[in-house]
C-alpha cells in the first residue's frame, strides 16, 4: 500500500508541473491571435512563426527591429501587436526572457495611462505576469494579473478573464492558500464551460485537484482528476489525458484500494491515447509509469523494472532532476518486492530525505517502511528502529493532516448540501410566490373581468330601459294626442253644437235670452281655445303667462303656489312654451298625487342658465320605479322637453316632498 | 274726426264702417292686415285707430306698440275677442286709449268713441278679471269674500292651530309675509286688537 502511495503522488507532481505550463498556454493563445494574424502583414507572421525563433538572436534583432520603428513612428498598435507576437512565440517554452521582459515593462510603464481597454492591452499585463510567473515572482505576477484584469472589461473578454484568474489561482495555490485559490478556479469554470475551452477547463480542474492535494481532501482530488482527464480528451489534448487519466488511476487505487479498478483504468488510458498517438518523450514516460505501476501492481516485477527504467532513462536524457526522484521511489520499491532487501540503503535514505525536503510524505513513508524492514533483516536494530521511529511519526502527522482533509471534504459536502438545501428553499419560496403572484393576477384579472361583464351588463339594461321608456314615451304621446282631439271634439260637440242648437230653437224668442246665449258660446269657444294653448303667448311672455297659470290653478283647485321669479327674458319663445308646459305638467301632477300643503315655482336667472325649479312638500314617491312603470308620462313629458330645450331635468323625492329641477344653458 | 278701422274679417270690417258712419264719424281708412293700418297711421295720422287684435301680418297689440314707441297723435282703440287680463294688461302698458269686446260692441264703442275723443281712456265693463272663480268650493260668506286666496289659506290653516313659522315652511313663503297677511286679514276683518283674537276667529269660523 505505501508503495503505491508512492507512486501515485510522483505522477501527481508530474502531471502538476505539466499541467501548469501547457494547461496555461495552449488553450486560447493561438486563437487570441487569429485575429491580429488575418491583417497582419509579413513580419507578424514571422514573428510567429517557429521556425525563425531556432535562431533566437535573429528572432529579438530582428522583433526590436520593427519594434523601435513602430515606437519611433509612435504606431503604439504596431507595437502592442508585435509585444504580443514575441510573447506568444515564448509562451509555451515557461522560460523567462530578460530582453523581451524589459521591452514589454518599459512600454507598458510608458503607456499605462493611454493604453485602453481591449484585448491587446489586456494581453500584455497577462504576458508580463507570466513572464514573472516563469520568474517565480508571485507578487509582481498578481500585480500584472490584477492590471491584467482591469483591462477586461471589453467585448469577449471571458477568454483573457479565465487566463488571468488562472494566473490568481496559482497565486494562491503558490502562498498556500489553496481554498482560496479553488474558490477563484471555480468562479471561472462556469466561462470556460460556456467558452466549450476543454484544455482551459482540464487545466484548471487539474490545478483544482491540485489545491485539494494540498489539503489532504482526496476524495475531491481524485473527482477532480477525472474530471480534468475527461476535459482533456475532449480537448483532444493526448498528452494531459493520459497524464490525468494515470494519475487519476492510481489515485483510485490508493483511495477505494481496488487493484482491479486501477489496472483497468491505467489500460483504458492507454488503450484511448494509443489510439491518437504513439508515445514519445513524456508521453512515453507517462505510459511508462502507468505500465510500470501496472506490472508492479500485478507483480511482474521485471516488466515493471523495464518500463521504470525507461521512464527514468528519458529524464536522465532531457536532463529532468526533479521528477527523477520520483521514479527513483517506484524502483526502489519494485526491487525491494522483487529482491525483498535493498540495493543500497544509504542511497536509499539520501532518498527518503529528499522527498521528504519536497513534502512527499507520502514517498517518504513507504521508502522509511522498505528501510526499516531493510535493517531489520540485515540485523542492523539501532537503525530500524530509527527508521521505524520516523516512518511512525511520519504516518502519524500524515494521519493528522489526512484527518483535516477528510474534515475539510465533510465540512465541505455539509456546506454544499446546506447550500443546495438553502437552493431548494428558496427555489421553493420562489416558486410559491410565484404561484402567489399569478393567483394574484389571475383574481385581479377575473375581478376586472367580472366588473366589464357587470358595467357592460349595467349598460345593457340601462339602454334597454330607456329605449323601453322612450317607445312607451312615444305611445303615450300619441295615446295623448288622441286623447286631447277626442277631448276638443267633445268639447266642440257637447258644448258649441249644443249651444248653437239650443241657439237656433229659440232664435225667435226674446233678444235678451238670444244676446245672453250667444255670450256663453263665445265664452265656451274662447275656455276651448285657452285650454289647447295660452292666449297670445309669445305676446305675453313668460312670466305673466306663468302668473296666470298660477292664479287659475290657485282658484280652481283652492291649491296655494307661491312664486319666486327672475327672469329676464333670454329664451325664445318656443323655448319658453317649453317651460310652461312643464311648470303646467308639474304643477297638475302636484295636484293630482302630491297631496302637498303648497307648491313653490322657482325661476333663476344665472349667468350661464336658467333654473327652474319645482318644489312641493307632498308625500313623494319612488322616482325610479315610476319611470320605469310605463305609466308616467307626465314625469317623461316634463324630461323630454327639458331635452328638447337643450336642459336636464333631475327629479329627487322624498317623502318630505319632491323636488324638480332643470337647467336649461344659455345659448351663446 | 278721422277714424280707420283695421279688421281681417271682412263682415267685421264693413260692420264696423257702418256702425261707427252710423254714429256720425267719418271713417277715413278701412285695411285688413297690421302692416297697412300701421301704413296708414303713419301717413294720413288719423285721430282713432280702432284695430282688431289679431291680423295677419302685425296684430293690433304691435301696431299699437309701435304708435306708443313713435309718439304718434293717432289714440288707439282695440276692438277684440281677448277677454284674457293678460292681453290687456300688455295693452294697458302700451297706454291703449280704448279696449272693448266684439261681444260688447253694439253697447259699448259708442261710449268709448266719445270717452277717446275727449282724451280719456275707456276699458270693457265687461272685461272682467280673467279668473275663474270656482264658487263651489269657497263660502259665499261676504266677510271671506274680501279676503284674497293667499289670506283666506292662511286663515285656514291659522284655523287648524299652525303658528306663523309652520304656516311659512308648508307654503314656502317667508315667516315675515305670513305675519304680514295676519295683520292685512285682522284689518280686512275689522277684528278687535286682542291676543289670538285672528285663531279664535278661525277655529270659530271653520268650525261653524
Amino acid at each position: 500500500m505505501k508503495d503505491l502511495r508512492e507512486c501515485w503522488l510522483l505522477l501527481l507532481l508530474v502531471a502538476f508541473v505539466i499541467s501548469i505550463g501547457q494547461g496555461c498556454s495552449s488553450d486560447g493563445d493561438k486563437t487570441m491571435r487569429k485575429s491580429e494574424i488575418q491583417k497582419s502583414d509579413s513580419i507578424h507572421n514571422w514573428l510567429l512563426n517557429d521556425k525563425n525563433y531556432v535562431n533566437k538572436e535573429q528572432y529579438r534583432k530582428v522583433f526590436m527591429k520593427h519594434f523601435d520603428e513602430a515606437i519611433a513612428k509612435k504606431n503604439y498598435d504596431e507595437a502592442k501587436m508585435l509585444l504580443v507576437d514575441y510573447g506568444d512565440m515564448i509562451f509555451p517554452l515557461h522560460a523567462y526572457d530578460s530582453l523581451y521582459h524589459r521591452t514589454l515593462n518599459n512600454f507598458i510603464d510608458k503607456h499605462n495611462e493611454t493604453l485602453l481597454s481591449d484585448s491587446t492591452s489586456a494581453t500584455l499585463y497577462y504576458l508580463s505576469a507570466n513572464q514573472y510567473h516563469n520568474l517565480n515572482q508571485v507578487e509582481k505576477m498578481r500585480l500584472f494579473t490584477l492590471k491584467g484584469l482591469e483591462k477586461c472589461n471589453f467585448a469577449h473578454a471571458e477568454n483573457m478573464i479565465i487566463r488571468l484568474k488562472n494566473f490568481m489561482g496559482l497565486y494562491y495555490t503558490e502562498k498556500s492558500q489553496p481554498e482560496k485559490a479553488i474558490q477563484v478556479f471555480m468562479e471561472v469554470i462556469p466561462l470556460a464551460e460556456k467558452l466549450k475551452a476543454y484544455r482551459r477547463l482540464g487545466s484548471l480542474y487539474n490545478n483544482m485537484a491540485y489545491c485539494y492535494d494540498m489539503l489532504y481532501a482526496s476524495t475531491e482530488s481524485a473527482r477532480m482528476y477525472e474530471k480534468s482527464a475527461k476535459s482533456f480528451l475532449l480537448a483532444k489534448d493526448t498528452t494531459n489525458y493520459l497524464d490525468l487519466s494515470i494519475t487519476y488511476a492510481i489515485n483510485q487505487l490508493f483511495f477505494s484500494n481496488d487493484t482491479l479498478k486501477t489496472v483497468r483504468l491505467i489500460d483504458s488510458s492507454l488503450a484511448v491515447f494509443a489510439k491518437y498517438k504513439q508515445a514519445r518523450g513524456m508521453d512515453s514516460c507517462n505510459a511508462n509509469n502507468g505500465l510500470a505501476y501496472k506490472y508492479y501492481l500485478t507483480k511482474q516485477y521485471e516488466k515493471a523494472k523495464y518500463h521504470i527504467d525507461k521512464s527514468t532513462d528519458y529524464f536522465k536524457s532531457v536532463g529532468n532532476e526533479e521528477l527523477l526522484p520520483y521514479n527513483q521511489n517506484l524502483a526502489t520499491l519494485i526491487y525491494f518486492a522483487q529482491h525483498k532487501k535493498l540495493e543500497d540503503s544509504p542511497k536509499v535514505e539520501e532518498l527518503a530525505k529528499q522527498l521528504l525536503a519536497d513534502e512527499s510524505y507520502y514517498d517518504a513513508i513507504e521508502l522509511y517502511g522498505i528501510l526499516y524492514a531493510n535493517a531489520k533483516t540485515q540485523g542492523n536494530y539501532a537503525k530500524a528502529l530509527e527508521f521505524r521511529n520516523k516512518e511512525v511519526s511520519l504516518n502519524d502527522s500524515l494521519t493528522v493532516k489526512n484527518q483535516k482533509g477528510q474534515l475539510f471534504e465533510l465540512e465541505k459536502k455539509y456546506e454544499t448540501q446546506k447550500k443546495e438545501q438553502e437552493i431548494l428553499t428558496q427555489k421553493n419560496e420562489i416558486s410559491q410566490k410565484n404561484t402567489f403572484i399569478a393567483l394574484l393576477v389571475a383574481s385581479l384579472a377575473g375581478l376586472v373581468l367580472i366588473i366589464i361583464v357587470y358595467y357592460l351588463w349595467q349598460k345593457q339594461a340601462k339602454l334597454k330601459q330607456e329605449k323601453e321608456n322612450g317607445m312607451n314615451f312615444t305611445k303615450q304621446l300619441l295615446e295623448n294626442t288622441e286623447e286631447e282631439r277626442k277631448r276638443i271634439a267633445s268639447d266642440l260637440h257637447d258644448s258649441i253644437s249644443h249651444e248653437l242648437l239650443n241657439l237656433k230653437s229659440i232664435f225667435t224668442q226674446d233678444l235678451a235670452v238670444v244676446n245672453t246665449k250667444i255670450d256663453t258660446i263665445i265664452n265656451d269657444i274662447r275656455g276651448i281655445s285657452r285650454n289647447l294653448h295660452p292666449v297670445m303667448f309669445d305676446k305675453i311672455g313668460l312670466v305673466p303667462n306663468i302668473e296666470q297659470l298660477v292664479e287659475r290653478i290657485q282658484n280652481q283647485n283652492n291649491f296655494f303656489i307661491s312664486t319666486d321669479i327672475s327672469y329676464a327674458g333670454k329664451l325664445t319663445s318656443a323655448d319658453e312654451l317649453q317651460i310652461y308646459r312643464i311648470i303646467q305638467e308639474a304643477l297638475t301632477n302636484v295636484i293630482k298625487y302630491a297631496n302637498a300643503h303648497a307648491a313653490k315655482i322657482t325661476i333663476e336667472e344665472q349667468p350661464d342658465k336658467i333654473l327652474v325649479e319645482l318644489r312641493d312638500n307632498g308625500h313623494g314617491f319612488n322616482v325610479k320605479e315610476t319611470l320605469n312603470s310605463g305609466k308616467a308620462f307626465g314625469l317623461h313629458n316634463i324630461i323630454e322637453r327639458s331635452r328638447v330645450i337643450g336642459g336636464e331635468a333631475n327629479i329627487t323625492s322624498s317623502p318630505n316632498g319632491t323636488i324638480i329641477t332643470i337647467n336649461i344653458p344659455k345659448k351663446l | 274726426m278721422r277714424i280707420l278701422i283695421a279688421d281681417d274679417h271682412p263682415f267685421t270690417l264693413m260692420g264696423t264702417k257702418g256702425f261707427v258712419e252710423s254714429l256720425g264719424y267719418k271713417v277715413e281708412d278701412i285695411c285688413s292686415n297690421g302692416i297697412t293700418a300701421y301704413n296708414l297711421i303713419n301717413t294720413h295720422q288719423p285721430n282713432i285707430a280702432i284695430l282688431d287684435i289679431n291680423m295677419p301680418g302685425m296684430d293690433g297689440l304691435e301696431v299699437l306698440e309701435k304708435v306708443h314707441r313713435q309718439k304718434l297723435k293717432t289714440k288707439v282703440i282695440l276692438l277684440t275677442m281677448h277677454k284674457e287680463m293678460t292681453i290687456f294688461k300688455k295693452a294697458n302698458q302700451l297706454e291703449v286709449s280704448g279696449y272693448i269686446l266684439k261681444e260688447n260692441a253694439q253697447e259699448e264703442l259708442q261710449l268709448c268713441l266719445e270717452a277717446v275723443k275727449k282724451g280719456n281712456q275707456y276699458v270693457s265693463k265687461n272685461l272682467e278679471n280673467d279668473l275663474l272663480i270656482d264658487n263651489s268650493q269657497g263660502s259665499s260668506d261676504e266677510l271671506l269674500n274680501k279676503l284674497s286666496f293667499t289670506e283666506k289659506k292662511i286663515l285656514e290653516l291659522i284655523a287648524q292651530q299652525k303658528t306663523s313659522k309652520q304656516i311659512a315652511e308648508m307654503l314656502f313663503i317667508s315667516e315675515k309675509t305670513v305675519e304680514g297677511h295676519r295683520t292685512n286679514i285682522i284689518q280686512k276683518l275689522e277684528l278687535p286688537k286682542e291676543k289670538n283674537v285672528l285663531l279664535v276667529w278661525a277655529s270659530k269660523y271653520f268650525k261653524g
